[in-house]
């Protein structure tokens, strides 16, 4: 902008001295001394003016040596103005509008590289969010996984217990209960065992001696006062029925007794 | 002022490499913490199995024990029902034929040499229960031997010899029987 506003100035410099040019024909000494002064003015102003831009414009791009050439230029430029030689004059400003363009051109891509930088930056920060975002989600997950973790391991740890002492633990009473019926069914079996090898052998022993000696078999579901069996002799097998109400102790042995013969 | 925005655009760069790097250390203690907390699963479902085994085991000791129980039990019915049908017989021959046979030693099946008793009631009629015994042994080759009777008789040793020669035991008994009451009721 700097650069334009110099150029635009110039400009006028180089038409008002042309102008002068043409009137010179016409002019005196003295026109042409106050004309002179009028162009230097002119050129003074414009440099000054130049000058307050170039101050202004050197805080603003880091093109610093540009802005020096526009210093250098402005000089050379007075030199020429004041030495008439506009056709270096006019070159000059070509050569500025030159460089302005470029610069024009620079700022373009420059301002293009940051507006890209800018959105990369946009990405790039949402990345950053987005990482952080999952940073916290797994921070969680590990939590939530410790806690898994410690819980299995007590509950590891707790059967552990149950396994080593499981009478106490999952199997209460089991044990009482085992050895309680064990003992019971020891008793019961020595009882049976002493029934088996003692009690019956004997009792059937002396059931043999009774049939031996009398020969009588009892029938057992009777009526509690009626006798009734067997007698069965060599030859003959003899039904008993007695009614033991009607008759004495003795009498009902004397005639049991009758069966068995005194006959050797 | 670029410079500035490299600097920082670098650092943020950096904080990306950082995360990234935290991020993955993340995730891999993700995976470990998993695997260990399959490995302490599959522990506890092993000791659980184990518990089942246990368990098992004294369901199948219980279950052993029962069965032991059903045979015992019913061999004890069995043997009751037998002894009581023998004491049954026992009785009605002691009460009624008034004769008690008694085996002095052992308590099991009379071996020979052991002695018997024979032990007779009803013999006197005003004192049913007043006892006349006789008491035998058994010899080895299975041959009788009165050992004594009480009250005495007599003729006892003419009673034994007979039943040495005969070893008619019932005859025997029947005539030391008809002592008794000769004895009893004269």
């Amino acid at each position: 902008m700097v650069l334009h506003e110099l150029s635009v100035c110039v400009h006028c410099v180089y038409s008002r001295g042309q102008y002068k040019t043409r009137g010179r024909r016409k002019s005196t000494n003295d026109q042409r001394r106050s004309k002179e002064d009028a162009r230097s003015a002119a050129l003074r102003l414009c440099l000054n003016h130049g000058k307050n831009l170039y101050a202004s414009g050197a805080t603003t791009m880091a093109q610093g040596h540009k802005f020096q050439d526009l210093e250098e230029m402005g000089e050379a430029l007075l030199e020429y103005v004041n030495s008439t030689q506009t056709d270096k004059l006019a070159l000059m400003k070509a050569e500025h509008q030159a460089l302005f363009d470029q610069h024009v051109e620079t700022k373009k891509i420059v301002t293009q590289i940051l507006k890209e930088e800018a959105q990369i930056e946009e990405s790039v920060g949402q990345r950053l969010l987005d990482m952080e975002e999952e940073k916290q989600q797994r921070d969680r997950e590990l939590e939530g996984l410790e806690q898994q973790l410690r819980q299995c391991m007590a509950k590891s740890q707790i059967t552990d217990s149950e396994l080593q002492y499981p009478f106490f633990f999952f199997l209460n009473g089991e044990l009482e209960s085992l050895r309680n019926a064990e003992d019971q069914l020891e008793t019961l079996q020595s009882e049976v065992d002493e029934d088996t090898t003692e009690v019956i052998p004997s009792a059937v022993y002396v059931a043999q001696v009774y049939y031996l000696i009398t020969k009588i078999k009892w029938e057992y579901e009777t009526p509690p006062n009626i006798l009734k069996g067997v007698h069965y002799g060599t030859d003959l097998a003899t039904p008993i029925n007695i009614d033991t109400t009607a008759r004495s102790r003795s009498n009902v042995s004397d005639q049991l007794w009758g069966f068995v013969s005194t006959e050797w | 002022m670029c410079l500035k925005k490299c600097k920082d655009d670098e650092m943020l760069f950096e904080t990306i490499q950082t995360f990234k790097i935290d991020l993955e250390q993340k995730n891999s203690s993700l995976k470990e913490k998993q695997h260990d907390i399959s490995e302490v699963i599959s522990e506890i479902q092993q000791k659980e199995m184990q518990k089942d085994e246990i368990i098992q085991k004294i369901e199948k000791l219980k279950e052993e024990q029962a069965k032991r129980k059903e045979l015992i039990v019913s061999q004890n019915k069995a043997n009751k029902d037998r002894l009581r049908n023998l004491q049954k017989a026992r009785l009605v021959f002691q009460d009624h034929l008034g004769m008690e046979i008694r085996t002095i030693l052992g308590k099991t099946q009379l071996v020979k040499g052991e002695k018997l008793q024979f032990v007779f009631r009803n013999i006197n009629p005003s004192d049913q229960e007043s006892a006349y015994v006789v008491t035998l042994g058994i010899k080895e080759d299975g041959a009788y031997q009165i050992v004594s009777s009480d009250p005495v008789l007599e003729c006892l040793p003419a009673l034994e010899s007979r039943l040495q020669e005969t070893n008619n035991l019932p005859a025997f008994l029947a005539n030391v029987r008809k002592e008794f009451i000769s004895q009893a009721r004269s």
